[in-house]
């Protein structure tokens, strides 16, 4: 999963497709992008049909894709072109939670993708961030999402205890196990054996990095997002 | 007449002259006694079976060739008459012989009508039946016509639902993520910890929840979300927006789940929404009325060489099920009759969890 160039030392920037149908909002992720040193847009396109002409394969690394274009559906868009082109990175982009259909094709793609809402689009080191991740191989999960995630009754996840769940959602965001432990004023070690544990109740397995996809997958998969307050 | 019709008419016109030969020859035995009686029975019915046999080729051939029914009517007993005289011809030595035997003009008269009512059953025959035909075709278009209409109707009804749903997407979601956005923007840069920051963000969240519950409930009951992916996957949106006290789980049976794998979404998109639809309505009463925990969604087609295949979906609930004090569930009534109006069944039953168990059948044309 890491065999791509590292975020810190690319040998040239990272070619981003934007595809988004919403003229302000895609002038503004492509004036954020371009003015990051390693990232370059390549093709700034306002639908499906446009992207599916556009974007060849090898000619991007990842694709901002919004999941309500006006042509058609961002998903069904990250599926045919990641198809093409297998190592291609995706990173969806949505104005609602639709957590429930990103996960319906996670097992249909080549690399797991990643998904911010459009919301945390506006925070410039979210967005640059979850790009570079995604670019690496990681799964990056909008923070907002995440912590708005409760465990769904009846799943393993809800079988998890508290400090297992704290864990395992900041792994959802993307985090490190150093910045894991960092936040909850642990050791690296402690987070490591919380992951195993994690792995082991979860029913988790696989090598590595793989395994760290597989478990946010299924933490997404067992948890559900509430907006009333 | 047409092609089909044409022998059913050709049958009754021979078995007609075939009466009408047998009815002349039983007669015969009175014309002459020079010949045997049964010689004149051989003569004349056989004369009169095949100058009629003869006629109704003839006449067959003529209303082959000629499609004018006023043509036909004027042709046809032209061509009886002709055969009359054949066969009066024919028959002439039988009847000469003795005074008291038919004249030539009788003979030619008895043929003449004879052969016409012969004829004449036939053509009625075919025009009734040509008329049925008529009839049924005016039927079948006039069915085909209304068919289309309601499918022309599903198909704009369709285009409105995602054309309004899309705008909801777009522009108005788009609107209220960067408003919230500029609110919490200002509330950053206001005095952090400050009731005025508080306050923004509170907006913010208002408008948050606004587009996450409102505006999205409303584009979904216009559109569902992931129905134009596929069956599996707007069901998998519906179960992950269920509040996390209830357990919800999806089970493809293992050829649905191969053609999920395949990335094929083998409903059309109108039965597509029925399902949808229908799932959601099962799982909306057994939270509201049954009181469910747990929900599980199970989907499988069944194929057939040749259209239409079924999708079999269960929808099971551990809630109180449909028990006699169950409220009429009106909105399953209509849910039912759309399933019905495409051929499918939609039944309520108690379910094997305690709860109830909401089963559809549907029959559909697999997308190529």
């Amino acid at each position: 999963m890491h065999s791509r160039v590292d975020g810190r030392a690319r040998p040239r920037p990272l070619r981003v497709s934007v595809v988004e149908d919403e003229a302000l909002m895609r002038s503004m992720l492509v004036r954020t992008i371009d003015e990051a040193p390693t990232m370059r847009v390549v093709h700034e396109l306002d639908g499906a049909a446009a992207a599916r002409l556009a974007i060849a394969p090898r000619s991007t690394d990842v694709a901002l894709l919004d999941v309500n274009l006006g042509d058609g559906n961002g998903i069904a868009l990250g599926l045919e072109l990641q198809r093409a082109d297998p190592r291609l990175a995706v990173l969806l982009l949505s104005s609602l939670d639709v957590m429930g259909l990103f996960l319906s094709v996670q097992d249909q793609v080549s690399e797991p993708w990643s998904y911010l809402s459009k919301r945390s689009t506006f925070t410039r080191d979210v967005l640059l961030g979850a790009i570079a991740a995604t670019a690496d191989g990681d799964v990056v999960i909008d923070p907002s999402l995440v912590q708005r995630s409760r465990p769904r009754a009846g799943t393993p996840v809800a079988g998890l205890t508290s400090a297992q769940f704290q864990v395992l959602r900041l792994v959802a965001e993307g985090l490190s196990n150093e910045a894991v432990a960092d936040r909850l004023h642990l050791s690296v070690r402690s987070v490591e054996s919380h992951l195993l544990s994690i792995y082991r109740r979860l029913d988790v397995d696989g090598e590595g990095a793989n395994r760290r996809v597989r478990a946010v997958l299924t933490f997404l998969e067992q948890t559900g997002r509430t907006w009333q307050r | 007449m047409r092609g089909h019709r044409a022998p059913i008419a050709a049958l009754v016109a021979t078995l007609n002259v075939a009466a009408f030969a047998l009815l002349v020859a039983e007669q015969a035995t009175e014309w002459s006694t020079a010949w045997s009686a049964a010689a004149l029975m051989w003569w004349v019915g056989g004369v009169t079976l095949v100058v009629g046999l003869v006629l109704v080729a003839a006449v067959m051939l003529l209303a082959m060739r000629v499609r004018s029914w006023r043509w036909r009517l004027v042709l046809a007993p032209a061509l009886a008459a002709i055969q009359a005289l054949v066969r009066a011809a024919l028959l002439l030595p039988a009847t000469t012989v003795e005074p008291g035997a038919p004249g030539g003009v009788a003979v030619w008269a008895t043929g003449m009508l004879g052969y016409s009512v012969a004829l004449g059953a036939g053509f009625l025959v075919a025009a009734l039946l040509e008329r049925e035909d008529r009839e049924r075709e005016r039927r079948e278009a006039e069915e085909r016509t209304a068919r289309r209409a309601v499918a022309e109707l599903e198909d704009e009804e369709l285009r409105v639902r995602r054309m309004v749903a899309d705008r909801l997407h777009g522009t108005v979601q788009h609107r209220l993520v960067v408003i919230a956005s500029g609110l919490e923007q200002a509330a950053s840069e206001a005095e952090e910890g400050s009731a005025r920051a508080g306050e923004l963000r509170g907006w913010a969240e208002d408008l948050d929840e606004l587009r996450e519950e409102h505006v999205r409930s409303l584009s979904h009951s216009l559109f569902p979300s992931g129905a134009d992916l596929g069956t599996y996957q707007a069901i998998r949106a519906l179960l992950d927006r269920l509040p996390t006290s209830v357990a919800a789980t999806v089970e493809l049976g293992p050829r649905m789940q191969a053609h999920v794998d395949a990335h094929r979404a083998l409903l059309p998109l109108l039965d597509r929404l029925v399902v949808v639809y229908t799932v959601e309505e099962a799982v909306t009463n057994a939270l509201k009325h049954g009181g469910a925990a747990r929900v599980v969604v199970r989907a499988e087609v069944e194929p057939a060489p040749d259209p239409p295949w079924i999708l079999d979906l269960v929808v099971d609930d551990d809630g109180s099920g449909p028990g006699p004090g169950a409220p009429v569930l009106s909105g399953l009534a209509r849910h039912r009759a759309r399933a019905e109006a495409r051929g499918g069944t939609l039944v309520l039953e108690a379910g094997p969890d305690g709860g109830g168990r909401l089963h559809l059948r549907l029959p559909f044309t697999p997308e190529p």
